[in-house]
């Protein structure tokens, strides 16, 4: 008997459908106090003055933060990187990521960037006086045009941005022994992540030790930074997050607010509760970056790559270098001896960018898989072969053996299921009604990392298993797979099992980011189940089988029975190349006149190791595929050219989809045995569900209409 | 939000009394001016909570009939009582239609016939205190001329203002020729037709619709027009559901043995007004129902068109998009 | 129990993973004992089966007594309040309650050490008592799940402000607070409708259901589909869901995407919201 893979209900979900899901701003503590950020409407220069005296006397007023009068943090060095605070082009050099404005200068380097914070005894009285607040700047001329600003590499580059240039063989080589070559370029836009829930902290102190209600993906990575920030000991600061109302990538660290608001409790010596409004959300807490790709292919008559060039620029923001890092598939998914990657930056006055739902796999399988689309038609190929003539039995860039590899049988399972053997190849030769109908389809991957994780595991008189482990719980479904992992390791019903989450004051686990949770954290809560259960039979011989829970713990001198374990990965990340894999099947409809695209219905099938809990890895890809929609043909943030300012910033302009953009979304798991990805087999599902799918819908409007659409959104206008 | 005064009326000369001589503005659904409040671009000094009118006169909230087949929408009915109305269905259809494509059901339920034609533009200049607005703050420019313009408007628009309109509603009842019934501060009742109450920017675009100060609007009088049973809303807009329009058009025509009898059209999404078109009309009466006379008739919509730099599309997609309705209706 | 006065809070058996910051907030002195309210023991303090925090002194006669109609527990300030009172009211010289004497000074002890060490007992119970809004305050009456909540708000004080900050009702969300993603559906006079644009003045004299006060097969049907991922966007999903329910939409699947989408979930799990509502419609014998 197993409870891993099986499709249990959510162990949170009776919470969650009962309002009784307790997040970060709904707390409420004694003395509560409210505060609403003021942010730049000025894209470029410096904060002169902020007339805060003019809005103390408004009603419930407690303080207003400026540069001018904001406390000097000690420890200011302002993200989860290292290296000292400095600004500007000091800071681009270290290796950082996340810079946030804490009011220590009064440099303003984007529109909406935060410069001020109102405290005030209501939510009504410091949003008024917010508004109300006059600030004068010392304006400059901001760089906004991506266009002709000039293009840089950048000064360093986050962990997962993989090198600057790769050059693998020779690829000019590879492109004059080609047959056919076709070389275009692809753009995707601004983006912003939008989760339901805004960014929001509650601060609060307690002599010098401060516990944060946080919205977060990463409660060690919060506490680490603001801990750095005022210089304090880490174990003298609590964040807690039961739960996330989704993060997406916005909420892996800290940005601005945390600190801020206990910048804020300090100064009014009363808890701070801080939300961002959802205009807050577009510049202040990250977002993807715009991109221009360059792919160029060689390939011969038979479909053989000979050669790939794939060259990208992307914005990031002046406070920062970040890069979207989407070569990084290029070099990996298909076996082609001749590849080469690089990769720009501009430096524009626009808020820093970061992680956003498989930065760097989303935007870069766009570009590669659109190429390799229109490869397929120049060779009059069918798109699925193509992909099998490249197939890679080993990773190309490093040699290494993949830990495991089922996407032979992801292409077969779900072009099957989609019925791609009825697709007549030519465009335009498909309709339903008036509407014209393409199907395409594209290739699906993502890293399966691991990061070193703890756990410690109880057993109880009342025989209750208690495992906790400092993780988040951001809708991936942690509390349930988790409980069943344990379950499963232990050999108990999934109800003698509570898993709990959420505070630093339990072990360390990673942020849940990178689809590493299950892999890292499912280890780690696996391997201490292992261990409780050797504890309890070194106790009892027999263990649970043989004696209750209550002889057990009396045997343990009457205490719990407790192990705590860290979990790390080995040698074998050296040695095997990790990644998941996926095919994606789309079916479009488009209005030949109106220019309207729907997408009644997409297929999917993925490899993913071992699924933990068929239910929630299910909706996990789903919603994958739904964000893969917007990206395809809905999402862009718009930001004014002259004023930098963001112009739809809010979710009746920035269209992320709704209900009825969405048809059938079938999923498959393709049974996939890993005995290196993790303890538990299992690599992750919370990001590969986006890739592929935008390239599968721009391949599948090429095929209704034949008009090759390379600029994410693909909007009305393109396809009249 | 700034602070205001609120007083729920009790009747509608009560409401008009509280509303008089002060920077006043009357709460329906809420639906925008609770939205434009919070974002600091309406701030009355009072807000005259007008939902409790019905009490005393419960012909505000109701759909009644008109002598001779029209309908009388009561200021205070709401979108979803009106769209789902079984005589509104059937005697307007598109006016049903063009409620139904808006906003969502829980804006449908709270949101009424008064307030939706009071509407503002979404232009987001307009919407962000931050940015320069001739029509929020006179004389201060128009950000949208050179700026993100893709959703404004290609008709009725001026060098101070390009900001749609961005009822759905509105763009039916223009087609109507429908009656906005008003009462005012002196007590008395009157009525504006739909296709004057609202005014074309010009110079002024701070000044939107042929209200007065403390006008209260009691009811929208759709006229008995039979063939209007024959008509269509038909909606263009980014995603599938919960966006406003880039392009709409409501159309109603009367067909007999293939010649138009009579036509009525007008263009949403891009007019700063709802747009009703006689230029349409007028190439439409009198002619056979053909794909040649519904192209003639959006070009003849679209000639006084004046796109702006990322609107261009705006002109083929509402030709296209009035010449689908008018297909489809005729079909 | 029967050595010192105890805190005792009652709470329902559902898991809750922030119960105990919760309570946390109630006291740093006296350590609140919690207790599942199927206990026998809540039964004899007259709270069986409810939300509820109880004071006792060292008899374990119950000296003050919150239950939580809503059925979340009290607001730490709600219980500062009360204390507050009760110190007020043994301070007073009272014959052969010297046993409740020594529980009041307890308690004052207790209280005073959970505020600000800088506040005088007299400004700490003013603000303990005080959760609304000074200035132009009036007070406001909404009829919330069946029950009547007495508030004092600002005009502009919206419905959903009113349940979250107010009221303690915080399942409704704050998404957007411009009426445009849904995640603050409530129910007024049966109908959905958005609270982030309802003025909370406006809502007084109808009957408001959030989704604490539900209990609807539907919240079992979005559990057993899958029909949430982050649980932000579900309270509205469910409230709109339960609506449309009596509204007359057409049977199929695109009729049911239609109808709810003026409830963004960025989770992206709108084919289990699907699922379910269309199971429900199936079950009841079709859309009404």
């Amino acid at each position: 008997m197993t409870e891993l893979g099986a499709p249990l209900d959510r162990v949170d979900g009776h919470l969650k459908v009962t309002g009784g899901a307790r997040y970060a701003a709904e707390y409420p503590l004694p003395n509560m106090t409210h505060a609403v950020l003021i942010t730049s409407t000025i894209a470029k220069g410096r904060v002169r003055r902020i007339d805060s005296g003019a809005v103390e006397w408004m009603p419930g007023v407690l303080a207003v933060l400026t540069p001018q009068n904001a406390m000097k943090l000690p420890g200011f060095e302002g993200s989860s990187g290292n290296n000292a605070g400095a600004q500007g082009p000091a800071a681009r050099g270290a290796l950082r990521m996340r810079v946030p404005t804490l009011l220590q200068d009064d440099l303003v380097h984007y529109n909406g960037q935060p410069i001020g914070v109102v405290v005030a005894d209501t939510f009504e009285h410091a949003t008024a006086a917010a508004h109300a607040v006059r600030v004068e700047y010392a304006a400059e001329h901001p760089v906004l045009d991506f266009a002709n600003a000039p293009r840089n590499p950048p000064e360093s580059v986050h962990p997962l941005g993989g090198p600057r240039q790769t050059n693998r063989g020779d690829v000019d080589r590879g492109l004059a022994d080609a047959a056919v070559r076709l070389q275009h370029t692809y753009t995707t836009p601004l983006e912003n992540h939008n989760p339901m829930e805004v960014h929001n902290t509650i601060a609060s102190w307690n002599g010098n030790e401060l516990t944060l209600y946080e919205s977060t993906q990463g409660i060690f990575s919060v506490r680490n930074s603001v801990a750095r920030a005022f210089e304090m000991p880490q174990d003298k600061l609590r964040v807690i997050s039961y739960f996330t109302g989704g993060g997406f990538g916005s909420k892996g660290g800290a940005w601005s607010h945390e600190v801020l608001a206990a910048m804020a409790a300090k100064k009014v010596g009363r808890p701070v509760k801080l939300m961002l409004t959802r205009r807050q959300m577009f510049g202040p807490v990250g977002g993807r970056p715009r991109t221009q790709q360059e792919v160029t292919l060689g390939a011969m008559h038979d479909g053989t790559l000979t050669a790939i060039r794939h060259t990208s620029t992307s914005n990031t923001s002046t406070l920062e270098d970040w890069v979207e890092p989407d070569t990084s598939q290029t070099r990996m998914l298909y076996a082609c001896p001749n590849v080469h990657t690089v990769y720009d930056l501009v430096r524009l006055n626009v808020g820093s960018p970061t992680f956003q739902r498989a930065p760097g796999e989303s935007t870069g399988t766009f570009a590669l898989e659109s190429a390799m689309d229109e490869l397929a038609y120049a060779l009059h190929m069918d798109p699925v072969e193509l992909r099998l003539k490249n197939y890679a039995e080993v990773d190309p860039e490093s040699g290494h053996p993949w830990s495991s590899k089922e996407l032979r049988a992801c292409y077969r399972s779900a072009a099957e299921r989609f019925g791609w053997s009825r697709r007549n190849p030519t465009p335009r030769s498909m309709r339903d009604g008036n509407w014209l109908v393409g199907w395409g389809m594209a290739t699906a991957t993502y890293p399966a990392r691991r990061a070193g994780a703890g756990t410690t595991a109880r057993l109880l008189a009342d025989g209750t298993i208690d495992v906790r482990a400092g993780s988040q719980e951001i809708g991936c479904g942690t509390y349930t797979v988790m409980t069943q992992v344990a379950a499963d390791a232990l050999g108990v019903p999934v109800d003698r099992v509570r898993f709990e989450l959420g505070s630093t004051e339990m072990p360390e686990t990673p942020a849940s980011t990178g689809s590493v949770t299950v892999a890292s954290t499912g280890s780690a809560v696996h391997d201490a189940a292992v261990a409780l259960k050797q504890r309890i039979e070194s106790i009892v011989p027999g263990g649970l089988a043989s004696a209750s829970a209550s002889d057990i713990v009396a045997k343990n001198g009457g205490r719990p029975v407790e192990v705590t374990v860290h979990s790390q990965p080995g040698p074998e990340q050296r040695q095997y190349s990790m990644h998941s894999f996926g095919a994606v099947f789309t079916e479009v409809h488009v209005d030949p006149e109106l220019g309207m695209v729907r997408v009644p219905r997409i297929v999917t099938a993925h490899a993913i190791g071992r699924v933990l809990n068929g239910k929630t890895a299910r909706s996990q890809i789903q919603g994958g595929v739904v964000w893969g929609i917007g990206m395809a043909l809905l999402e862009q943030t718009e930001i004014d050219p002259h004023m930098g300012r963001y112009v739809n910033a809010d979710l009746a302009e920035y269209h992320v989809p709704v209900n009825a953009d969405v048809g059938t979304i079938d999923v498959q798991f393709v049974e996939e045995h890993d005995p290196y990805v993790s303890a538990i087999g299992a690599k992750g599902a919370g990001e590969i569900g986006i890739t592929g799918v935008a390239a599968s819908i721009a391949n599948a409007v090429y095929h209704a209409t034949g008009k090759r659409v390379r600029d994410l959104p693909i909007r009305i206008e393109r396809l009249l | 939000m700034r602070a205001f005064e609120y007083v729920a009326a009790t009747d509608i000369a009560g409401a008009l009394r509280s509303a008089r001589g002060v920077d006043a503005r009357y709460l329906a659904g809420g639906t925008n001016l609770v939205d434009l409040m919070k974002l600091d671009v309406e701030r009355p000094s009072l807000v005259v909570d007008v939902t409790h009118l019905a009490n005393a006169d419960p012909s505000l909230a109701q759909i009644t009939e008109l002598p001779g087949g029209g309908l009388r929408l009561g200021g205070l009915a709401h979108m979803s009582d009106v769209a789902w109305d079984a005589r509104v269905r059937e005697r307007y259809p598109f006016v049903s239609q063009s409620l139904l494509l808006a906003a969502s059901g829980q804006l449908r339920n709270m949101a009424t016939m008064g307030g939706n034609i009071l509407q503002r533009t979404r232009c987001p200049y307009f919407r962000d205190t931050a940015t320069p607005c001739n029509k929020r703050d006179p004389g201060s420019g128009c950000s949208a001329l050179h700026g993100i313009n893709r959703t404004h408007a290609i008709l009725g628009t001026s060098e101070h203002c390009i900001a749609t309109h961005p009822s759905d509603f509105a763009v039916a009842l223009a087609a109507l020729d429908a009656t906005v019934r008003v009462r005012g501060e002196s007590g008395a009742d009157r009525t504006i037709p739909f296709t004057r109450f609202h005014v074309l920017p010009d110079a002024h675009p701070e000044r939107e619709t042929m209200l007065e100060h403390g006008d209260l609007i009691t009811a929208i009088d759709l006229p008995a027009l039979p063939f209007a049973r024959h008509s269509l809303y038909l909606k263009v807009r980014d995603r599938a559901s919960y966006a406003f329009a880039l392009a709409s058009a409501a159309v109603a025509l009367d067909v007999q043995g293939g010649t138009i009898r009579n036509a009525r059209v007008a263009l949403g999404g891009v007019g700063t007004k709802p747009w009703r078109s006689p230029e349409a009309e007028h190439a439409l009466v009198g002619r056979p129902a053909t794909p040649a006379t519904f192209a003639a008739a959006a070009n003849a919509a679209l000639a006084g068109a004046q796109p702006r730099e990322q609107n261009a599309f705006k002109v083929e997609l509402a030709k296209r998009t009035l010449v689908r309705a008018l297909t489809e209706v005729a079909a | 129990m029967h050595a010192s006065p105890a805190l005792l809070v009652f709470h329902p058996d559902q898991w809750d993973p922030a119960r105990a910051e919760q309570v946390r907030a109630y006291s740093r002195t006296v350590t609140p004992v919690l207790i599942p309210s199927s206990d026998p023991r809540a039964a004899r303090y007259g709270v069986a089966g409810r939300s509820a925090v109880v004071v006792t002194d060292s008899d374990g006669e119950v000296v003050w007594r919150h239950i939580s109609g809503s059925g979340a527990l009290p607001k730490p300030a709600d219980v500062d309040a009360a204390l507050a009172e009760i110190i007020e009211a043994y301070a007073a010289p009272r014959t052969g309650w010297s046993r409740r004497e020594f529980v009041g000074t307890v308690l004052a002890a207790a209280f005073a050490l959970a505020l600000e060490p800088a506040m005088t007992r007299a400004e700490a119970a003013a603000m303990a008592t005080s959760h609304a809004a000074p200035g132009a305050t009036r007070p406001v009456t909404l009829h919330v799940n069946g029950r009547d909540i007495a508030l004092s708000l600002e005009p502009r004080v919206t419905l959903l402000d009113a349940l979250r900050e107010y009221a303690g009702l915080t399942g409704s969300k704050k998404g957007c607070d411009h009426g445009q993603c849904g995640a603050c559906t409530v129910h007024v006079d049966g109908r959905r409708v958005l609270s982030c644009l309802t003025l909370a003045m406006a809502a007084q004299g109808k009957q408001v259901t959030t989704i604490e006060g539900l209990d609807d097969p539907m919240q079992q049907a979005f559990i057993s589909h899958d029909g949430f991922q982050c649980g932000y966007c579900t309270p509205g999903q469910i409230m709109s869901a339960t609506a449309v329910m009596h509204e007359p939409w057409g049977p199929t699947d695109d009729d049911v995407r239609e109808a709810m989408s003026g409830n963004i979930c960025r989770c992206g799990a709108y084919v289990g919201i699907v699922e379910a509502i269309q199971q429900m419609r199936r079950g009841s014998g079709g859309p009404q």
